[in-house]
């Protein structure tokens, strides 16, 4: 036991011919000809053309994830959601989307006043704004319906006085709001994406990424 | 998310066009849309003999938001993104203004048009943000 592994009289590494390089022939660059680049010659990319990461694919915010957009969100969705279920005011909607639209730039507006270092890239802008429109598409639907239930008691008498098909009809609208939920979130997202895009086009380009 | 919010708009924007192809759902989209167009008769194009469930400007913008969402807006148009978008947005205001003024009579081909602008632009834009980092400039200070 008093010659171990590689402690033998031909163990362990050869005194001579071993695996290093040569004396004076190592496998380093020759002296002055290194692979590094020439003097003046490395590559570095033009001015405004070098890698970012893509829009809406992180490096974008200053404290990162897309998570520090929620408060905005919410309140975005708030807004476009109240907004377009007052009577008479709804009637903008018409226009683009336009009270969802104003409700997601709403949203986002207080979150670049939150966060004023904050940097958000267009992707951002549009998953904010689908996120926001979203919730203002069901807020809608949801609001109009409570509404229809706190006034209904009130109306249907009216409606009955007028025409015993127009409270048939009012009826069947109510129970369609619920199979149409999903559709008000879907167009109502779409168009809240868009409208993250027009706003951060129109009235933050200085926020985005790469912009000073 | 890149797919899914292209998948959303595109959504959006097809929704008139599948009462079209769908008869079955025209009733539930007639009214979940009447909430965003006028529908009136007069300003309504038939396709097929079938009236859309929107108007043809709001026709024309939702053919762009399908548009855009599926292909992304040429690089040179992206690096003008703001001046394009307030241009788009002011032709159809001037149209709407012309029209309602009595100055141009409601004409379908000009609504369409001034409409799929109007919609195309940001969702276009949207898509190439959304699209590959080579292909993804950031718009240019305008």
């Amino acid at each position: 036991m008093s010659q171990g592994w590689g402690q033998g009289p031909q163990g362990g590494v050869p005194q001579q011919g071993g695996y290093g390089p040569p004396p004076g022939q190592g496998y380093g660059p020759p002296p002055g000809q290194g692979y590094g680049p020439p003097p003046g010659q490395g590559y570095t990319p033009p001015p405004g053309q070098g890698h970012t990461p893509p829009p809406g694919q992180g490096g974008g915010g200053a404290s990162g994830g897309f998570g520090r957009f929620v408060p905005g969100i919410i309140l975005g969705g708030v807004l476009s959601g109240v907004l377009s279920m007052i009577p008479l005011l709804n009637l903008l909607n018409c226009c683009f989307c336009l009270l969802n639209v104003g409700g997601v730039l709403g949203g986002l507006a207080m979150h670049m006043n939150r966060a004023p270092n904050d940097k958000v890239s267009m992707g951002e802008a549009a998953g904010f704004g689908a996120a926001a429109g979203a919730i203002g598409g069901v807020m809608m639907v949801l609001g109009s319906m409570l509404m229809n239930l706190a006034l209904g008691a009130l109306l249907a008498d009216l409606y009955r006085s007028i025409s015993p098909d127009l409270a048939r009809q009012m009826q069947a609208s109510a129970a369609m709001s619920i199979l149409a939920l999903p559709i008000y979130a879907v167009l109502f997202g779409g168009f809240g994406a868009l409208g993250g895009v027009v706003g951060i086009s129109v009235f933050w380009k200085d926020r985005q990424p790469g912009k000073s | 998310m890149t797919p899914a919010l292209r998948a959303v708009v595109f959504a959006a924007g097809a929704a008139p066009f599948v009462a079209l192809l769908a008869p079955w759902s025209a009733g539930t989209l007639s009214q979940v849309l009447s909430t965003l167009c006028h529908q009136l008769p007069e300003r309504t194009l038939t396709v097929g003999g079938v009236a859309m469930v929107v108007c043809s400007r709001c026709a024309g913008v939702y053919a762009g938001v399908m548009l855009g969402a599926l292909w992304p807006m040429p690089v040179p148009l992206f690096a003008r993104l703001r001046p394009l978008l307030i241009a788009v947005a002011a032709l159809a205001v001037l149209d709407v203004a012309l029209q309602d003024l009595h100055l141009l009579p409601v004409g379908h081909a000009r609504r369409v048009v001034t409409g799929l602008l109007l919609g195309w632009a940001p969702a276009a834009a949207m898509s190439r943000a959304l699209s590959r980092p080579s292909e993804a400039p950031r718009a240019e200070l305008a």
